[in-house]
């Protein structure tokens, strides 16, 4: 299949592109030159063959000491054909990228970001600001000559309160017909509602909302620069903590990435049990979601009982990978440990109660008038400009665009599961709501199916059988001379990964997660580049609540189910 | 009497004279401690998340921890009418100024716990962006070590951070510094 693409981006780019070549997962790489940029990628829209009309990410990847220095990273999606295609465009350092803001509206933040991490301007944006960092930062932390530990120095005197302030709505001309008759409300950085760290400033006429720029950065941790300087297999730690509220998917989707880099077959029990706890952890993270989004329009009591039933599984979690939240179960090449064998019986407990407890949750909402008069109709999305931000998971399935990457581009065995996928057509708030509850029912159809497969594998091939790659058992150690070698070699250096590239991608419980990983051959990742769901899914938020109330900014991000710790990484 | 201490300037005021539960006044001393037992038994926590120990955090006042048995269970949002704050996550240097502008905000007396490897050190985040230990920033009474601590250790942090208080010493602390 991967060569037809292939194909079938040449026969789209035609000269535009410098070279093609194929990525270690087959998918297909063009090199374009930055003044063709732009033409590339509206032939690849408009193409009936490749209709790439969804943008994942624009990032970039420091190639130094090549000149030119850096790479512009484009990774492209066709809703229709469900094919990937990434672009890659040489930059010296300096120079100006075109931007893509005017095809994809999704790029304008993808390209604040990499002007912000790597210092590469782009022409034509609208807006182009630091992201993540502060105005008066210094330097820009992904270039290899930054220092992953630097601590930053202001200059004395810097009040960097007084810079919070001004910011205000920087980027944002004022917009009502009297700028005399509307206020600028600060919300955020600490506020109950935000879901974490995030700003907003929200320009008001009376309780009409005209105007909206959120800040965010406030979590920004670093990670993908800390992801350089250590090996393949402790970076696992780092993801967990990024979308804190659905673990497992991360170190799902980043496993995946480096063994499409590996070539490495997982075993099948390996890979059911991934699809059992993924959607275990599908199932947490839209409780967390469900009560703290009832909470914030005022149901308290749903919170309760979502946070009850969330134990439930954080016992599963400690019981299998020996924590409650961050347990680092999913390892390059399969997973951490076996199975115990009282956890399908801890699961079968649970999926008893949960069917009933789904309907109380739809008995004190689904139907409940208040919560319909705070739902129905607000932050209505289209599906054109949906696709354009580059949204995805459960706001673009509530918008009609029927995808899902665990049907469409099946992983870890997913073709062999059976489950619906549902579809709203309203694409406000109470559609996503919809669409989050029957997840909630399908992730259980698919962890009872799991579990059955799980039980027709040979109990511990959990991980594949390659020392190079998963630790020697203990008793190995003790017996040959070349396994203890192997142990060494495992708990110093790590896993060597080829040199190549790779996108490792899941359907997360918030959308389209995705990590692009490039290994130069080493012990560790020359570059990662996470793509999370909510950073995309959160730059439509100002499109979102255009023309509504105030109140409604509160329904509307706990509807989008915004993590800070993976928009800010 | 009083008055005529508070207005002479090289004489010790009010505030001085109840700071020092040493001074030989039994009575202060006494009500110190009484008003610190009061304090212990309804801490209200600041609702601060920060990152994945806030999700712990709500565990805690969910059902199964429920917090509400110490009397802890109100989360301000309004930093006027908390007295402890959990640093519950990794702080960011773009974080760090506005924390401190919160803690600034609470009225005295007032505590903070750092939940958590990122806010007592800075964790497994030894990059750029974050602030090694929120007590660069912050001053911790009480330290949670896990990444996140469970519940039950946030909960434990609470209990000690009440035996502390019932001291009564921060009664005295707070009017020593002419705060309220």
């Amino acid at each position: 299949m991967s060569t037809a693409v292939d194909e079938r981006l040449q026969s789209a780019l035609g000269g535009l592109a410098e070279r093609a070549y194929v990525d270690a997962a087959g998918e297909p790489v063009a090199v374009v030159p930055p003044a063709n940029l732009r033409e590339a990628v509206k032939v690849l829209k408009a193409s009936p063959d490749t209709y790439c009309d969804y943008l994942s990410f624009a990032s970039a990847q420091d190639m130094i000491p090549r000149v030119p220095r850096f790479d512009g990273i484009y990774q492209l999606y066709s809703i229709k054909h469900h094919h990937w295609f990434r672009l890659r465009v040489p930059v010296s350092d300096g120079e100006a990228l075109p931007s893509l803001a005017d095809i994809h509206k999704g790029a304008d933040w993808h390209e604040r970001e990499t002007y912000d991490l790597f210092g590469i301007p782009y022409d034509g944006h609208p807006d182009l600001r630091r992201i993540l960092l502060t105005d008066n930062w210094h330097g820009h932390p992904l270039r290899k000559e930054y220092d992953h530990q630097f601590e930053p120095v202001w200059a004395p005197g810097t009040n960097v309160l007084q810079n919070v302030a001004e910011e205000g709505m920087a980027g944002h001309e004022a917009a009502g017909e009297d700028p005399a008759k509307t206020i600028v409300l600060n919300l955020g950085p600490q506020h109950p509602a935000t879901h974490g760290v995030m700003r907003l400033a929200v320009e008001l006429d009376g309780e009409n909302i005209v105007g909206c720029v959120p800040h965010i950065g406030y979590l920004h941790t670093g990670i993908e620069k800390l992801s350089e300087h250590h090996n393949w297999t402790q970076n696992i730690t780092h993801y967990a903590r990024m979308d804190y509220l659905s673990p497992m998917n991360n170190e799902l989707a980043y496993c995946l990435a480096v063994e499409k880099l590996l070539g490495v077959e997982v075993p099948k029990r390996a890979q059911y049990i991934r699809v059992l706890m993924s959607e275990l952890t599908r199932i947490i993270s839209h409780l967390v979601w469900l009560g703290t989004h009832a909470m914030d329009i005022g149901a308290l009591t749903v919170f309760l009982y979502c946070f009850a039933e969330r134990e439930k599984i954080l016992e599963m979690y400690e019981a299998i990978g020996g924590q409650r939240m961050m347990t680092s179960y999913i390892r390059i090449g399969g997973v951490q440990d076996d199975m115990p064998e009282s956890f399908p019986g801890m699961v079968e407990a649970w999926e008893k109660t949960f069917d009933s407890q789904l309907s109380i949750y739809h008995g004190l909402l689904t139907k409940n008038p208040i919560w319909r008069q705070r739902t129905m109709g607000i932050g209505v999305m289209d599906r054109d400009t949906s696709l354009s931000y580059g949204l995805s998971g459960p706001l673009a399935r509530a918008v009609g665009i029927d995808w899902d990457l665990r049907r469409d581009n099946p992983y870890s065995s997913f073709e062999e599961f059976e489950f619906d996928i549902p579809v709203e057509q309203t694409g406000d708030v109470y559609a996503r709501y919809l669409v989050r509850m029957e997840e909630l029912r399908q992730s259980r159809r698919i962890v009872l199916q799991a579990l059955k497969k799980i039980a027709e594998t040979e109990p511990g091939t959990y991980v594949a059988e390659d020392y190079k790659l998963a630790p020697v058992p203990r008793d190995g150690i003790n017996a040959s001379i070349e396994e203890l070698i192997h142990h060494f070699k495992y708990w110093t250096d790590g896993i060597w990964v080829p040199s190549g590239e790779a996108y490792g991608f899941i359907e997360a419980s918030k959308g389209e997660l995705g990590y692009f990983v490039v290994s130069d051959g080493t012990a560790h990742p020359q570059r990662v580049k996470i793509r999370g769901p909510s950073f995309s899914n959160l730059s439509a938020f100002p499109e979102m609540i255009k023309g509504h109330l105030i109140a409604d900014v509160i329904a509307t991000i706990g509807s989008i189910d915004i993590v800070l710790g993976e928009v800010d990484r | 009497m009083v008055r005529e201490r508070l207005t002479k300037p090289d004489s010790p005021t009010a505030a001085e004279l109840l700071s020092n539960p040493d001074d030989g006044s039994i009575l202060l001393t006494s009500i110190n401690k009484v008003i610190g037992w009061f304090q212990s038994n309804s801490i209200w926590p600041l609702t601060f998340g920060l990152a994945c120990c806030a999700i712990e955090m709500m565990s805690l006042t969910a059902s199964r921890f429920d917090l509400s048995r110490f009397g802890s269970e109100i989360f301000r949002a309004s930093p006027r009418q908390a007295d402890l704050m959990i640093v519950s996550g990794r702080l960011s240097w773009k974080m760090a100024p506005i924390a401190r502008e919160l803690y600034e905000q609470m009225p005295y007396p007032k505590w903070v716990i750092a939940m958590g490897a990122c806010a007592s050190c800075g964790g497994v985040f030894s990059t750029y962006a974050i602030v090694h230990g929120a007590d660069h920033i912050l001053p911790v009474d009480i330290y949670v070590p896990g990444c996140p601590p469970r519940p039950e250790a946030l909960l434990d942090a609470i209990i000690k951070l009440q035996k502390k208080i019932k001291t009564g010493t921060y009664v005295a602390q707070g009017l020593k510094d002419g705060r309220r």
